[in-house]
């Protein structure tokens, strides 16, 4: 095969192309595996955290206890894939301590070997080991919150009375692994022996307790965690049961990982169009060096598949030469790389490169590689065998040559959706990308027309200066060249903006917030301490939030059809399919106001009309991504359960909240008129003060209404924070990593610029112009582009970034000055360095070398 | 005018020192079209370039017009050629960005001259290409790049022209055409050329010929 022989040749006689070739994409390609491992292991980090949270693998929890059908069924199932079991039961109760006010505590009354995941440690350094667990089954011990012992004034040796039991307080707990932000966890909380939960007669026909049952899973059971959940799932078909895994064990956590993993779909998608980008901008400046032996090869008779062929085996021999050498890296060197992360995320780092990875850093550094540089090398070979041998090349653009990238694009669409999991992100990836195109390659070369019609006929030392005017000049018409290489510095300067923009958004969004964090938390509040609750927070100066209502329900139809429990689909299943199911299945509270509070917005439809007038639907107002994913929209209507009760509802506005102001918020809320009547509890909050008076408000409340349950948010905040500070800290790394690959990808596209420039810079100094000169020329040309591709990379970039965090983050947009101001600068002082650095070179050399060169 | 002392050039090919020069005493002080010939490989073009300051010699030292060139950086190089060297190539080396009158003005901008424009339309009317002021190169035929590539050479009104084989890659007939333009042009505007060719009857148009063989040169 001649073109075999030739692309031998073809290597041989520019091996040192090649190998640069082969090194960009082989840079791109470990930043890529590097953020691809580094997910995983975040991933597998945080997940380990949650499962402390749920304190077990996979857990089945619901306010009633399994059936003896549905228990036979799901032990049957599990016998063979687990390791161990526990149970929980737990529940509301008042407890008393003699001669003092009672309080309503959430009682946990646990098993042996509780928890089966995490850790539960005392304040005097005791933990919940299998003995200290033990001595709860056999003596009437109790271990208590520190809220309870602030708030009632007890320690270690002082009595509890729970129903008809008293119990000794054995100790009091110091941090408990297993707290979490949902709703009826965050009750202070006891706890006791399982044993003593029948001796306190709490546990009646109709009481309402949360029956858990925890299972740690063998480790090499062979189905995943979402398997066994969808098939737990699928023996227990009352929604009211439900299959917790560590992710979606709590909403706060759950969201948490949500961002993260968006993210860190998003950023290896990233990290793979840096390095595609890369190699496609070094081979079409290669091709373009090599468009007289292309012709030479068309005036001998070789076709067009046989030139292609060619460089397509060139490419395809570099391509995999880059991923051996990635994956060689991989296994040697990132393992010590991830292993220094380890002061940061804790659990066990993923070293190991699985088949997808080999598969992926293969399908990237070859096919990924043709699918970019082929529409280039075709539309090259198109042109008339005379033009190539003049080194010339049609500068116009048809449908057909657009038609060229479509495999790409789709390639790309394709691979964005499946690495960020997300239909969403993956496309508007890919129309990000396209929109970019579009403005350089129809745009700009508007804007050069204009600049270079302008200087028709004028000096050379016109507009400014002679520098300028030179600059112009190469710039205006040498179109073709300057308008890819924009494209190519304006998409990487886009994407590199996006991770660095999204970053900081992501960061503010789950470390800081505009409004200050509540200090404390309240529920319980009943109905008729409403008002007592007002005056007194007005007497004593107290700044409440709320109280806000909560009703507990369950959706029962969407739009009049009855709701089933969504079964999960076998294959690729998008995120967003994903929460979708997630979200059918669940209980809901709902909630009703007027007013939105501090940390909601409407984003579609208008404010409730008032009160329910009791004619027609009431009006709802549904949190936006809830609404997506419940699947309906404005005009829709909502049938809930209301202990029996059907209420019906219309959608009328769709709410964007701020989850991490921590203040009480609701997926759903009604309009006033329709809920009121219902059992209901409230929520409140109380703003952020200092802990001194954190303490007297506690006592305040406590001692007026001794049922209300307080809970101090500071704290728990402090522990939600620091994971995800750990998080943040993460997302910096892998940032950080994307952006080298990214900077490494515009020195190769500036650095092989400055080589097309050699012949230039000789006949400069043929005609005698001065050093100073041709280096600010040099510079001026290279500065525009520079800048030109900043303002595009910039404007798209941050467009991109606002837009995911308008829509995947719940949050508000932050742009961050420092990093656009610091990104920009470093671009504009390398391209300053690489341009001297290249001069310095260049111009020591003599003319005839120079034009032997180019 | 020019005076080589010693001079000496080599390359490095493979393993391979070639002597293209060896050991070469020259010095010319006629005025007009001087012809340089030679076999191919004898180091014609290679003279040139060293006499252009586009090369340098391995050793020996090269005086233009009273000033040695061999001892000059690489700026104070540039700046002497602007002044006192003009040069054309055989496959012209115009800028391609620029339109044709952009390439005659760009040296007399360089050099700061008053009016470049329009001394620079003078010179494409002189190369019969006043039509041709606001075409870029690759809108050019080859013999129409030349005249530009000699107007260019002749506008700042250099000591010396020097021309590296200018018809040789023009078809017989243009080439004609372009030499006779480049003759007539140097003697209108009383400009010494040295041009390198291995066409002897083109040679024999000269107003002096020296051949260049077994490095050394000779008068003939």
């Amino acid at each position: 095969m001649i073109f075999v022989k030739l692309a031998r040749r073809e290597i041989k006689n520019n091996l040192r192309y090649w190998l640069f070739f082969s090194l960009n994409l082989t840079i791109g390609l470990i930043g890529f595996c590097s953020i691809y491992l580094f997910k995983d292991t975040v991933s597998a980090t945080l997940e380990m955290k949650s499962k402390t949270l749920l304190s077990s693998d996979i857990a089945i929890s619901g306010r009633r206890a399994l059936a003896d059908k549905e228990k036979q069924q799901v032990d049957k199932y599990l016998k063979d894939k687990i390791t161990q079991r526990t149970s929980l039961l737990s529940l509301y109760s008042m407890g008393k301590v003699q001669g003092k006010k009672s309080r309503l505590v959430f009682v946990k009354s646990i098993e042996s070997r509780y928890p089966l995941i995490g850790q539960i440690k005392l304040k005097d350094g005791r933990v919940f080991d299998s003995e200290f667990v033990e001595s709860l089954q056999v003596n009437p011990l109790i271990v208590i919150s520190r809220e309870i012992s602030h708030q009632l004034k007890i320690g270690k040796g002082d009595s509890f009375e729970l129903g008809q039991q008293r119990f000794q307080v054995e100790g009091i707990i110091q941090s408990d692994s297993t707290s979490s932000m949902r709703g009826v966890n965050l009750a202070p909380k006891v706890y006791i022996g399982r044993n003593f939960l029948k001796k306190t007669g709490l546990v009646a026909f109709g009481t309402v307790a949360w029956y858990s049952d925890f299972f740690l899973l063998r480790p090499d059971t062979d189905k995943s965690l979402v398997e066994i959940q969808d098939h737990l799932q699928s023996l227990i078909t009352d929604p009211a049961i439900k299959v917790k895994t560590p992710k979606n064990s709590s909403e706060q956590i759950g969201r948490v990982i949500g961002y993260l993993s968006d993210y860190l779909g998003l950023i290896g998608v990233i990290a793979l169009l840096i390095s595609t980008v890369g190699a496609a901008y070094l081979f079409q400046s290669y091709l373009f060096d090599r468009l007289k032996q292309i012709g030479i090869l068309k005036s001998l008779g070789l076709g067009h598949w046989q030139i292609a062929g060619i460089f397509i085996s060139t490419i395809v021999f570099f391509g995999f030469v880059s991923s051996v050498v990635t994956l060689l890296g991989a296994h040697f060197i990132l393992p010590i790389g991830l292993n220094y992360l380890k002061q940061w995320m804790s659990g066990d780092f993923n070293t190991q490169l699985s088949l997808e990875v080999f598969f992926v850093v293969i399908v990237i550094g070859v096919i990924a590689n043709l699918f970019v540089c082929l529409p280039v090398l075709f539309k090259i070979l198109k042109n008339k065998t005379s033009h190539l041998l003049n080194s010339e090349v049609s500068e116009s653009f048809g449908l057909k040559d657009y038609l060229l990238y479509l495999p790409v694009i789709l390639f790309l669409w394709g691979i964005s959706i499946w690495q960020a999991q997300s239909v969403k992100i993956g496309s508007l990836f890919t129309l990000s990308l396209i929109f970019i195109f579009a403005i350089v390659l129809f745009a700009f070369p508007q804007v050069l027309k204009v600049i270079d019609k302008s200087l028709n006929g004028r000096l050379i030392a016109q507009p400014l200066s002679f520098s300028i005017g030179f600059a112009l000049r190469l710039l205006s018409r040498s179109r073709f060249s300057t308008v890819l290489t924009v494209l190519s510095l304006s998409v990487g300067v886009s994407l590199v903006s996006v991770i660095g923009q999204i970053d900081s958004s992501l960061k503010s969004e789950l470390t800081e917030s505009k409004t200050a964090k509540p200090s404390l938390f309240m529920f319980d509040i009943q109905e008729s301490q409403y008002e007592d609750l007002l005056s007194l927070s007005k007497q004593e100066n107290i700044p409440l939030i709320g109280p806000t209502p909560m009703v507990r329900a369950r959706l029962l139809k969407k739009n009049g059809e009855k709701i089933k429990r969504i079964k999960k689909e076998n294959g690729f299943v998008t995120r967003e399919d994903e929460r979708k199911r997630r979200f059918n299945n669940r209980g809901v509270n709902l909630s009703y106001a007027q007013k939105l509070n501090s940390s909601e917005e409407i984003v579609a439809g208008k404010e409730f009309s008032g009160s329910y007038s009791g004619e027609g639907l009431a009006e709802v107002s549904l949190e936006k991504r809830y609404a997506d994913r419940l699947g309906v929209s404005l005009g829709d209507t909502l049938t809930y359960e209301v202990l029996g009760v059907e209420v019906r509802g219309k959608i009328v506005n769709l709410r964007k909240v701020r989850w991490t102001s921590f203040l009480p918020n609701f997926f759903i809320i009604f309009q006033p008129g329709v809920l009121e009547e219902a059992p209901k509890t409230y929520l409140a909050a109380v703003e952020s003060v200092d802990f001194e008076r954190q303490l007297t408000i506690q006592d305040l409340i406590v001692e007026k209404f001794g049922n209300i349950s307080i809970l101090n948010v500071t704290e728990i905040i402090q522990k939600i924070l620091s994971l995800f500070k750990a998080m943040a800290i993460a997302v910096g790394i892998m940032s950080v990593c994307c952006i080298f690959v990214g900077l490494f990808v515009l020195y190769s596209i500036l650095q092989s610029q400055i080589h097309k420039k050699q012949k230039d810079l000789a006949l400069q100094k043929i005609v005698g112009m001065k050093q100073k000169e041709i280096f600010k020329t040099l510079l001026v040309e290279y500065l525009l582009m520079t800048i030109f591709s900043l303002i595009i990379g910039n404007l798209v970039g941050s467009g991109i970034a606002y837009l995911v965090s308008y829509f995947f983050l719940d949050g508000v947009f932050v742009y961050n000055y420092s990093f656009a101001l610091s990104f920009n600068l470093f671009i504009i002082v390398m391209t300053l360095i690489i341009i001297s650095f290249s001069y310095k070179n260049n111009y020591k050399r003599k003319i005839g070398d120079l034009l032997l060169s180019a | 005018m020019i005076e080589l002392n010693n001079v000496s050039k080599s390359f490095v090919q493979g393993s391979k020192n070639i002597n293209v020069l060896e050991k070469l005493n020259f010095e010319l002080k006629d005025q007009g079209i001087i012809a340089l010939t030679g076999r191919s490989g004898s180091g014609k073009s290679t003279f040139l370039s060293l006499v252009a300051g586009l090369d340098a010699p391995t050793q020996g030292e090269i005086t233009i017009a009273g000033k040695k060139i061999t001892n000059m950086s690489e700026s104070e190089l540039t700046e002497f050629r602007a002044k006192n060297i003009g040069i054309i190539f055989q496959s012209f080396h115009l800028i391609d960005h620029f339109t044709a009158l952009e390439n005659i003005m760009l040296p007399l901008e360089v050099l700061g001259e008053e009016s470049p424009k329009d001394k620079a339309l003078k010179a494409l009317e002189l190369v019969g290409l006043s039509d041709r002021a606001s075409h870029f190169p690759k809108q050019l035929s080859g013999g129409e790049k030349q005249r530009v590539a000699i107007a260019r050479a002749y506008v700042t009104n250099p000591n010396i022209i020097l021309a590296d084989e200018p018809s040789g890659n023009l078809d017989p007939d243009t080439g004609e055409s372009v030499m006779k333009m480049l003759f007539e042009t140097a003697k209108s505007l009383n400009q010494t050329v040295l041009l390198v060719t291995h066409d002897h009857d083109l040679a024999k148009q000269c107003d002096h010929i020296y051949e260049i063989k077994n490095h050394s040169i000779e008068k003939l």
